[in-house]
């Protein structure tokens, strides 16, 4: 819209109007009628001093927002109108960045910091000391050697079979890193971690979507979100299921609106009535924990009613395949079939009626598209639920097109990039196995002998008895060896069967998140890493955590931006820079990269990731406290093989991000293409010239920075141009190219076509019985689940589940912006009339919310509202709270942490918590 | 050129971006507050919070609703705040925007009490630091912003400073579903029409207090979503009916009537 520029602001004569009658009223009032008064042009501008563009700080959409910066301070945050995806709207947390710059925050940390109190605990006041970088470096390298020293004193090598080559989980240092931390960070985290000896890294990605990575990948190929934010615009039909966008990617809703003014209908099921439910065509409430059983009762419900789309199963999924006792399609209808309307509605709680209206809605409305996020991916049977979406967007030919997809919408600004470098104790970046064991290197020396004698893939996967594809692991692995000046074989290279092992990828998956704290319980982590994230918010069940960090066997080391309750612990706090304050490339959930700018230098001394952890780094290898394997096997044996990791770590001084992400895109297949071969940063690009008629037909915007693989914008979509002559992802990432229905390396278990189990914590004896949980003795149940405080139904009769509000994201940063938490002061439990009347509690009365972690239980206020209902579970009624879990003991407005009373259980195939659903009761406090 | 503001609630969201947008642009404190059952937050419009959405459960046929509805200044063609301000420090610009120039402003709180949509707020306080941190922004004379003297009237000046610079307000521009629109008032009615007519609604701000510059479309009564029921009538014509019942009683008693008059509330006199 165009507007006069300058604007004439003269004063409206409204005593002609108001007439002879007004003036005189006014006669005796007024100092002067006789002239109207002009008010000054206006002095504000909104463009003034240097503009400054760059990506959110938030959620997962990469929202582009301007930065106005006058004499090198940033002084106003806007909308950037030209970006493609917001085009200049955002929510209310991007409008508060301002108050994030230290300038304006004085609760930024700007020092590094030593705790002087040796006690540790939620009531010890750390005591901070201010000291140096230099100090600190010092203090860290000799923590780090010590334990290190222990380790190998402990576990000497060679090891007992002559082999060089250590535990990636029982090694005594833990790194935990950040999504919210650029790729470039994250690469390195995790090269700093497999240089360490260790697989003991985290973050953020595994309790986010730890089980779509699992899930999708097992079904598609890609653990990602099969299509873009703006791509929901394409679609017919959108069902949100454990997804709540409107609140917590605000801008996908943008988009989701823009397909509904185009006549797209909207489902929503949810525990809760949220600000998405608000907008839904159909809506309904459904128990937390039993996705499973609603998709395959849609699934049934479209095999039943002849809605499968059956060229498209046929021709693009293993369908057809032939099992044991018939074809994988009559597997499938088989299990499907016990979820009939009826027991769907038994064990959700959403009527049947209604059920039957949301499945042929979905079921007959092309293309439809499911969006989800945390509300899935936190259960122990998450994995499960995913491939159940999976499956039915096959039979309804949704995947691979415009307007349909799983899209997995991710939580954190990059954690589909952090996740693709694999911050993770199961994984190399991307998503390749760490080594399993000795004979792993040996099959790997293997293939590197065949590939020196230069056979063809195809010929060396037929030696291996797997796929072609399946040698993308062994193929990382020797790009690593080049890259990162490593080794791992065998010596002599010649003998992969009797040679010794030495290997500096350090051996089998480390502990993951879950496992983490309770390794620093037992003693077993004796150095803490934590940068960018805040555990002591975030984990499941808080009372252990806490009790973890409080343990004096650890040195944590936290970096950050505020003192969170995290920082609290820690041993040495060390000043974070903001995401504002730094360049490097984020990934979004649709899978664009996109480049980040330095709006103003980090305050203090205050540093980046990068250079925190290049420097780490390099002090760490004075120190002696990284040693690999293979300089110890060259030392002893006197041999050559020619590992040089100092020579390989080399990405100038300070440390630039764009240096590090060549060495990506010549080690990440997902990302290779992001420096074209002119040298040009692809995540930079702005432009938004469509490239063909497809991308200006669906909004690809294919020039707009970098989408891997290979810039696809929609996996899985055939016809897609292709810039890469390998075009990765316009097929299923499988052997053969197809869909993957029947999951049989899950399939001995019982988990080839997804089937429900309860949660961890069921609120129906019968109903657990029957769909007993994947804990304690269940075939299927991981290690991890078989200590667990497990509360009872009859002590604990009402569900719990946890969510998030628009108005803050996740623990620390936003709990610190003040205008943040004007909208949303304190924590509180949702509670309906009904349970609130047997309680005699209204809205704002303090309740005690009590589970088995904390049987003490957590003070909190009582909201009273209809958003949330007790429904009828196995003919019973059973009553649902709901908790945001933004809170903890620290920040502008403390407050009760929902997490204190979440269960630890994590899901049997990807690790996430199941911290959407527990058992709780409540009572007036 | 008028323009005016569309607030199509149908499409809200409750985000509230718009209303942290306003404090962005405008510079203006953070408030104190506690929870709100209803999430609305902070509960009421203030002179430091010139944009509030009001949140509301409602049921409609057995089914659950959730309104979001943005409040702020509906800026009247003929603002009475401006007719009564006796500093003469309130405008209704061509544009569209009511405008209150603080520099000039008496703290009088006649505009406060003549506003029929209770939307002007007296800031006794000004800016303030809330746990320490304060505001960012470009200091601009306190006319633009929450900031600059105290103990005068603040409210909504529909950014009439990105206006003149050819940018939409800050609520506007931030808005991510469209909910909130700014254009030619004439096609901003008729679009409201369109839409209203579309969802079965209600268009508001076309005839209240004689026509604002915000228009609204609400898909329940208005009186229902908690928006005042304001009379149709122009404030000159209000004014000019009072005259004609007071009639032949001259002009002191008119000037006495007048002062009764100030201090009492029109809506409250004439809401139907």
């Amino acid at each position: 819209m165009e507007f006069e520029k300058e604007v004439k602001l003269s004063r409206r004569d409204f005593l002609k109007l108001s007439g002879a009658a007004a003036a005189s009223s006014m006669a005796g009032l007024s100092f002067s009628f006789s002239e109207a008064y002009a008010l000054p042009p206006p002095k504000k501008k909104v463009v003034a001093g240097q503009q400054i563009n760059t990506i959110c700080y938030y959620c997962s959409v990469g929202c582009g927002i301007v930065a106005t910066v006058i004499d090198g301070k940033a002084v106003n945050i806007e909308g950037d109108p030209e970006h493609p995806i917001n085009e200049g709207t955002l929510c209310s947390k991007a409008h508060a960045l301002v108050q994030m710059y230290a300038h304006n925050n004085p609760h930024r940390l700007i020092k590094p910091l030593m705790r002087t109190n040796p006690k540790k605990g939620v009531d010890q006041e750390p005591k901070w000391r201010e000291i140096s970088w230099e100090e600190a470096f010092a203090a860290i390298a000799a923590k780090v050697k010590a334990s290190v020293d222990a380790f190998y004193k402990e576990n000497p090598l060679p090891d007992k079979d002559g082999n060089y080559a250590i535990s990636g989980k029982k090694f005594p240092v833990a790194w935990v890193g950040s999504a919210y931390s650029h790729n470039e960070e994250n690469y390195l985290f995790r090269k700093l971690s497999v240089l360490l000896g260790t697989n003991n890294i985290e973050h953020q990605a595994r309790r986010c979507h730890a089980s779509t990575v699992a899930a999708l990948a097992a079904t598609y190929g890609f653990g990602a979100m099969t299509n873009h934010f703006i791509d929901a615009k394409n679609s017919k039909c959108i069902m949100m299921i454990g997804s709540n966008a409107a609140e917590q990617h605000p801008i996908y809703f943008r988009w989701v609106t823009r397909a509904k003014e185009n006549g797209a209908k909207l489902i929503v099921l949810d525990p809760r009535f949220t600000r998405s439910a608000s907008k839904a065509d159909i809506f309904t409430w459904f128990r937390p924990g039993t996705d499973v059983a609603i998709f395959m009762g849609l699934i049934n419900y479209a095999i039943a009613n002849n809605l499968v789309d059956s060229a498209y199963v046929k021709d693009r999924t293993d369908a057809d395949k032939e099992l044991a006792g018939g074809k994988i399609y009559e597997e499938l209808k088989k299990v499907a079939s016990s979820y009939t309307v009826e027991e769907v509605s038994k064990i959700t709680g959403i009527p049947a009626d209604k059920f039957r209206l949301i499945a042929d809605t979905y079921c007959r409305t092309k293309p439809g598209t499911i969006l989800y996020s945390m509300g899935t991916t936190q259960h122990t049977n998450a994995t499960q639920m995913i491939r159940a979406y999976a499956i039915l967007q096959l039979l309804l030919g949704n995947v691979g097109v415009p307007g349909g997809g799983v899209n997995a919408i991710r939580g954190i600004s990059n954690v589909q990039g952090s996740t693709d470098m694999a911050t993770l104790a199961h994984i190399l970046p991307p998503y390749r196995r760490v080594p399993t064991n000795a004979a792993d290197i040996r099959g790997f020396q293997k293939y590197k002998n065949l590939v020196a004698e230069k056979k063809p893939a195809a010929d060396i996967a037929a030696e291996f008895k797997i796929a072609p594809i399946d040698l993308r692991h062994y193929a990382t692995w020797l790009l690593y060896m080049k890259h990162w000046g490593i080794y791992a074989g065998t010596y002599p290279e010649n003998d992969p069967e009797k040679g010794a092992v030495i290997s500096d990828l350090p051996i089998g998956a480390g502990n993951s998140s879950v496992e983490i704290y309770r390794s620093v319980k037992a003693g077993d982590t004796k150095v803490l890493f934590v940068v960018g994230e805040n555990p002591a918010v975030s984990n499941p069940n808080l009372p252990d955590v806490m009790a973890a960090l409080s343990s004096e066997s650890v040195f944590t080391v936290v970096m950050e931006m505020f003192e969170s309750e995290t920082a609290h612990f820690a041993d040495i706090l060390l000043p974070a820079s903001s995401l504002l304050e730094k360049e490097g490339s984020v990934t979004n959930s649709g899978r664009w990269a996109q480049w980040r700018n330095v709006t103003q230098p980090p305050p203090g001394e205050a540093k980046t990731d990068l250079w925190f952890v290049d420097e780490l780094f390099k002090r760490l290898r004075k120190a002696g406290a990284m040693v690999l394997p293979s300089e110890k096997f060259q030392k002893d044996r006197g041999a050559s093989l020619g590992t040089d990791p100092d020579g390989k770590w080399n990405y100038g001084s300070p440390p630039s991000a764009e240096a590090v992400l060549k060495e990506i895109n010549a080690t990440n297949a997902l990302y290779m293409g992001i420096i074209a071969a002119d040298g040009k940063n692809l995540a930079k690009r702005r432009d938004k010239t469509p490239a063909d008629e497809m991308d200006a037909n669906y909004g690809f915007f294919k020039n707009w920075g970098f989408s891997w693989p290979d810039n696809q914008r929609v996996l899985y979509k055939t016809d897609e141009t292709a810039v890469l002559a390998r075009a990765l992802g316009r097929n299923f990432f499988t052997a053969d190219k197809k869909a993957i229905i029947y999951a049989s390396a899950w399939a001995a278990k019982g988990f080839g076509i997804p089937v429900h189990n309860e949660p961890a914590e069921s609120p129906d004896a019968e109903l657990r019985d029957k769909y007993a949980p994947l804990i304690g003795t269940h075939p299927a149940a991981p290690p991890a689940n078989k200590e667990l405080k497990i509360g009872d139904a009859s002590k604990y009769p009402i569900v719990l589940t946890t969510f998030r509000l628009s108005e803050h994201m996740h623990t620390t940063m936003t709990r610190n912006m003040p205008w943040l938490n004007e909208l949303m002061p304190e924590p509180f439990v949702e509670m309906n009339p009904s349970l609130a009347g047997k309680l005699g509690v209204k809205s704002g009365d303090f309740v005690l919310v009590k589970s088995a972690r904390k049987p003490e239980g957590i003070k909190i206020k009582a909201v009273v509202t209809n958003r949330v209902k007790p429904l009828t579970i196995n003919s019973k009624p059973v009553e649902i709270v709901a908790i945001p879990w933004h809170w903890g003991f620290k920040s502008l407005n403390p407050g009760s942490s929902a997490n204190m009373l979440t269960i630890d259980a994590i899901d049997a195939w990807a690790s996430i918590p199941e911290t959407k659903v527990a058992l709780c009761s409540v009572e007036k406090a | 050129m008028a323009y005016a503001m569309l607030v199509d609630t149908t499409k809200c969201t409750g985000c509230r971006g718009c209303q942290v947008a306003c404090k962005r642009w405008n510079e203006l404190s953070p408030e104190k507050t506690t929870l709100s059952g209803e999430w609305t937050n902070p509960p009421d419009l203030t002179g430091q919070t010139w944009t509030v959405v009001f949140f509301k459960e409602m049921s409609k046929g057995g089914e659950m609703q959730w309104k979001f509805t943005k409040w702020q200044c509906m800026h009247c063609e003929e603002p009475p705040c401006a007719s009564v301000c006796p500093s003469l420090a309130i405008s209704k610009t061509p544009e569209g925007p009511v405008v209150i120039d603080t520099t000039r402003c008496i703290g009088c709180k006649y505009c406060v009490e003549a506003c029929p949509f209770d939307a002007v707020r007296f800031d006794s306080r000004g800016t303030q630091e809330l746990y320490g941190v304060k505001l960012g922004g470009i200091k601009a004379g306190d006319i633009e912003s929450g900031g600059g003297s105290v103990g005068v009237a603040r409210k909504c000046h529909m950014c009439y400073n990105r206006i003149a610079q050819g940018r939409k307000p800050a609520c506007v521009e931030t808005c991510l579903t469209g909910a909130i629109q700014f254009g030619d008032r004439a096609e901003i009615i008729q679009k409201a029409k369109t839409r209203a007519a579309a969802v079965n609604g209600y268009v508001y701000g076309e005839k209240e207090a004689g026509g604002t510059s915000v228009v609204y479309v609400l898909d329940a009564p208005p009186q229902e979503l908690g928006l005042p029921a304001v009379t149709p009538k122009r404030y000159s014509e209000v004014k000019a009916d009072m005259y004609k019942s007071i009639g032949g009683f001259g002009i002191i008693g008119a000037i006495i009537l007048g002062l009764v008059y100030y201090f009492t509330k029109p809506k409250a006199e004439e809401a139907k």
